[in-house]
């Protein structure tokens, strides 16, 4: 149960995880969620979190950025080619920044509840997202999504500077 | 002194202390979650040259009309943050100092003659002087700084003067506004031109 636990947390506690999750969130809005990208995304990011060591951490922060700016840019909805294939790596990307260097060892239930956390966290904010695209009047709504989008997209380049600038455990993205 | 001022003049006494213990309060800013926020927030904020670059990209987007009122806070935060992203890098910029002055005084410019240039160019311009902002933010910021809590404070203290210029430029709805803003964009070529010749 405590591996549960750790694993329902541990997205909240990694901004690497957390701010890309953000963005995936919003760029999801207003569109068909492409549920099973997301899942083979996060099964695959598992897997594959050992082969990227830690470079996943810079990866989740560069792919988010880069999400996150192509949504405030764009503005939502995303085309559907697009939010497939954001779909898919963001997903991948975020559970191979958490579980790099332990994705074997990690308990299975510490996995499970982490992909379940991130596929429920990321459905939410689209919800959200959404009722307030169509629910409010005029174009505010879409602005603010690209704001918050751009807002995003800027401190996560922030911090895949330090990153990259620091990338050793105990700097920017310990 | 006016009626109007008496209720703040009885308030004086009762303030004075607060603000010499936010002095204090202000001079802890060192790393941890705290310091990393107010660093990154207070980056943009306390420089004059800064400052007026960023409200003159607010007003000369009013001045433009939509949707480059709407556009350029979109736009401007992700310029800026690849800018202080090279600075944080080490990545060198030639002139980042004369940019910066520059940009004062180009941007103060276009809003005091209502230059309506086409949204492509007047992207361009605003995109080439934030690069040069942002380069100077990343190379000043303390090497302690908690990263997330700086690119917060950073992004929302940049967004907030970006409001404030835009807030100020929706005055251009009524003639007098517009003449308010032309003013502000004179004043702003002028500190602009003071850091360009190094008088400020």
């Amino acid at each position: 149960m405590a591996a549960l636990t750790l694993g329902l947390r541990l997205p909240f506690l990694y901004p690497e995880a957390l701010l890309p999750l953000l963005v995936l969130g919003l760029a999801l809005a207003g569109g068909q969620r492409p549920l099973i990208a997301g899942l083979a995304g996060l099964g695959a990011g598992l897997l594959g979190a050992d082969l990227l060591g830690e470079a996943a951490t810079a990866l989740s922060l560069g792919a988010g950025a880069l999400a996150g700016a192509v949504l405030a840019l764009k503005g939502p909805p995303l085309p559907g080619m697009l939010r497939h294939g954001m779909g898919f790596v963001l997903p991948a990307l975020i559970m191979a920044a958490l579980y790099h260097g332990g994705s074997a060892s990690a308990p299975a239930l510490m996995a499970l509840g982490s992909m379940g956390v991130l596929a429920v966290t990321a459905l939410l904010i689209a919800e959200i997202a959404d009722l307030l695209l169509t629910r409010l009047p005029g174009p505010i709504p879409g602005l603010a999504l690209r704001i918050a989008a751009s807002w995003l997209a800027a401190i996560l380049i922030l911090m895949l500077a330090f990153v990259l600038a620091d990338p050793v455990p105990g700097g920017a993205g310990a | 002194m006016t009626p109007a001022l008496r209720p703040m003049a009885r308030s004086l006494p009762l303030a004075l202390p607060l603000m010499l213990l936010a002095a204090a309060a202000q001079a802890h800013t060192g790393a941890g979650h705290a310091g990393g926020f107010v660093s990154g927030f207070s980056h943009p904020i306390l420089g004059w040259d800064h400052v007026v670059a960023m409200v003159a990209v607010g007003l000369w987007g009013a001045v433009l009309g939509k949707p480059a009122i709407w556009i350029l806070p979109v736009v401007f935060p992700l310029v800026m943050a690849f800018g202080a992203a090279l600075g944080i890098l080490g990545v060198p910029l030639p002139a980042v100092e004369t940019g910066i002055a520059l940009s004062g005084v180009v941007l103060g410019l276009a809003v005091a003659l209502a230059v309506r240039a086409p949204l492509p160019i007047a992207a361009v311009v605003v995109g080439v002087f934030a690069i040069f902002h942002g380069h100077a933010h990343g190379t000043e910021l303390p090497a302690a700084a908690n990263p997330l809590a700086y690119g917060v404070g950073f992004v929302l203290g940049t967004g907030l003067l970006h409001m404030a210029g835009i807030a100020l430029g929706l005055l251009t709805a009524k003639p007098a506004g517009r003449i308010v803003v032309r003013l502000a964009g004179g004043l702003i070529a002028v500190v602009g031109g003071a850091f360009l010749a190094g008088i400020a």
